[in-house]
């Protein structure tokens, strides 16, 4: 079984982040906005999941999602973000997100919360 | 619908709603909102019925109705003593209060248990009406001492030498729009048998709508001011009302003498006439109320005025706090994170030549991000006071190009300049004016990676010599890009702190750009088309010192 992880997060910092704490144990893709991240989803056919940011310049993280559910209705998406707002959080389930993760994250969060779709 | 029942719909529907409005939203204190919803219930109960009553020409319900109804009447002279006395006075009048309920609730019971208050119905052309019974002068009596007692208090109130002038003023509005709510007992003589129209609806609806208006803005301004327009509103309206009902009265026995039928069009042309003919009446009566009221003191107006103005801005302020907490919450969440996550596994991987290489580089990046952020707030909250120095517009802006010149080469950025062929020299604080260029040509840069074309134009507005008579000349200066544009919704936040379209901003840069020009009472605006480039035009006044 494929545990492969795709990352989508505009800030080098934040990307540099998820792969120490995840590229140990499965493959990764980094992409830095929305656009790469469908491209990534459409080239890669065995990703399993996906850590979505919100605030991102160009096309926001929600519509990123919306986008993804859209081609793949059974992608699992988490979205990593520094706003904790109940509006945005609410939403993001709505649109179908499996979790949330609010930054700054703890590796074991990280790793936790991938664990359940990831093998 | 008949249309003799459409305006006691209107009155008790408008009734009800603000009251609850008036319950949910206002500031005011509890009981005194109590007190002002009863006043609305009691209203919307009454008209509410009158407004059955008009449709059913003939129906065995007719009696009961009207006895319904006409419990709302009674308990509005006790519901209005209620609201102004807590209102003015808080609990002093609480036994006087209870005491005219008391009486209420006897009349009530007549009322209901009796033909004493209403014996039976006239019937007239716009529909059933009550007629009054043998103790109903008594009621009457108790109205007008209740009325009399409201007056009293009022007026004891604007009177009151110990009483602070925005609780006089307020007291001496809440008379005037009772006096004119007065008006509606003129509905009375049709209860003994006149044979009118009751417009009694027309002063009350007004009145009361007025005064809930007035709450609700409680949350924002003073009372008083918005009963000053509303007794403006209220005059107009009872003026239109008179005359209109009166021109119709004529022109329908015209019309009917003449043509032998009635057109509701007439009407309708009638009322939309009237309203715009007596509209230039507003300011008169506005001028008329302010002098009998405020006893000729405009000062007063515009002393509340700018306190209202301080209050908007005030809020304001704690709104653009809240929004820079939340931004800078954000900003420092994500380089915090990164530095988090690394130092988490510096112990284990200490060794490792590679993490050690990107943590030095992760790390110095996301160290400078957060000073960065620090130092753009520090700017952002305290501008450093105005340093003025007569500055060439032109070699101020060749100063700003020359310190991006680096990134301009190598974005294949291509610098075309319109200057005047004069010199134009203006009072300046050279480094912020410079600051506030850089944000906008660094910008302006940012939007074009793959070259294109920086244009930066400079020129004057208006004679550099004006007379006495014409306008301030003004300097524009006009900064464009052909880069990748901001779309409308960007266009209008984009001045707002911590909003960015780049990964790397802070999103103050163009809030802090904004700050410096209003600082130099200058303006700037942007135009954008999306993948075509972006347009920033700063306007500063000319000045020659
Ligand atoms: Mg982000």
């Amino acid at each position: 079984m494929s545990n492969k992880i795709l990352v989508c997060d505009d800030e080098e910092g934040i990307r540099e982040s998820l792969k120490l704490i995840l590229a140990d144990n499965h493959e990764l893709i980094l992409t830095d906005n929305g656009e790469q991240c469908i491209d990534a989803l459409k080239n890669n056919s065995d990703i399993k999941l996906v850590l979505l940011d919100i605030k991102m310049p160009k096309v926001n993280g929600l519509d990123v999602l919306k986008n993804i559910k859209e081609i793949y209705p059974d992608m699992n998406v988490i979205i990593v973000t520094g706003y904790k707002s109940v509006e945005t959080a609410s939403e993001a389930t709505q649109l179908g997100a499996a979790g949330y993760i609010v930054k700054p994250f703890k590796s074991d969060e990280i790793l936790e919360t991938v664990k359940k779709y990831v093998s | 619908m008949p249309i003799y029942a459409i305006p006691p719909l209107i009155s008790s529907l408008l009734f009800i709603s603000l009251g609850i409005f008036v319950l949910k939203q206002s500031r005011a204190t509890q009981a005194s909102k109590l007190a002002f919803f009863l006043q609305c219930l009691a209203t919307f109960w009454w008209q509410f019925t009158w407004f059955l009553l008009f449709q059913i020409p003939d129906n065995p319900f007719v009696h009961q109705l009207i006895k319904i109804g006409y419990s709302g009447i009674i308990l509005i002279p006790a519901t209005f003593f209620h609201f102004f006395a807590t209102l003015l006075y808080g609990k002093k009048y609480l036994s006087i209060i209870k005491l005219y309920y008391l009486i209420s609730f006897v009349f009530l019971t007549l009322l209901h248990n009796s033909l004493l208050i209403i014996n039976g119905t006239y019937f007239n052309h716009f529909g059933h009406y009550p007629k009054a019974g043998i103790l109903h002068p008594l009621y009457l009596t108790f109205l007008i001492t209740v009325v009399i007692h409201n007056i009293y208090i009022l007026y004891n109130k604007q009177k009151d030498q110990q009483t602070n002038n925005q609780d006089r003023n307020q007291a001496r509005y809440l008379l005037a729009g009772f006096s004119i709510y007065l008006i509606a007992a003129s509905d009375f003589l049709v209860n003994y048998g006149f044979k009118f129209y009751p417009i009694g609806f027309i002063f009350i609806s007004i009145y009361l709508c007025t005064n809930t208006f007035a709450i609700v803005k409680h949350q924002l301004m003073d009372i008083r001011i918005v009963i000053q327009k509303s007794l403006v509103y209220t005059s107009l309206f009872a003026i239109i009302s008179i005359t209109y009902l009166s021109i119709i009265f004529i022109c329908e026995s015209i019309t009917q003498y003449f043509l032998g039928y009635q057109s509701p069009f007439f009407r309708f042309f009638i009322a939309f006439f009237l309203g715009i003919c007596l509209l230039p009446f507003k300011t008169h009566l506005q001028g008329l109320v302010n002098t009998f009221f405020i006893h000729g003191n405009p000062c007063d107006i515009a002393v509340q005025n700018e306190y209202l103005l301080k209050e908007v801005a005030q809020k304001e302020k704690f709104k653009a706090v809240a929004t820079l907490a939340s931004g800078v919450a954000h900003e420092i969440k994500n380089p915090l994170t990164a530095l988090k996550t690394f130092v988490e596994f510096l112990p284990q991987k200490k060794n490792d030549p590679e993490f050690m290489q990107r943590f030095t580089i992760i790390a110095a990046k996301e160290f400078d991000r957060m000073e960065n952020l620090v130092k753009q707030l520090l700017d952002f909250s305290k501008p450093s006071p105005l340093n003025f120095q007569r500055t060439n517009i032109s070699q101020l802006l060749d100063d700003v190009i020359a310190l991006n010149s680096m990134r301009i080469k190598e974005n294949n950025i291509k610098v075309i300049k319109h200057y005047p062929t004069v010199t134009v020299s203006i009072p300046l604080d050279q480094n912020q004016i410079k600051q506030a260029f850089i944000n906008i040509i660094q910008n302006a840069i940012d939007a074009m990676p793959d070259g294109g074309t920086l244009t930066i134009g400079v020129r004057v507005q208006d004679s550099l010599h004006p007379t006495p008579y014409t306008l301030t000349p003004k300097i524009i200066i006009s900064i464009t890009d052909t880069g990748c544009g901001i779309d409308k919704e960007g266009q209008k936040q984009i001045f707002e702190p911590f909003y960015s379209q780049k990964s790397q901003g802070t999103g103050l840069g163009l809030s802090i750009t904004y700050g410096i020009i209003q600082e130099h009472q200058g303006k700037i605006t942007v135009n954008s088309i999306l993948n075509k480039g972006t347009t920033f035009e700063i306007t500063l006044p000319y000045k020659k010192t």
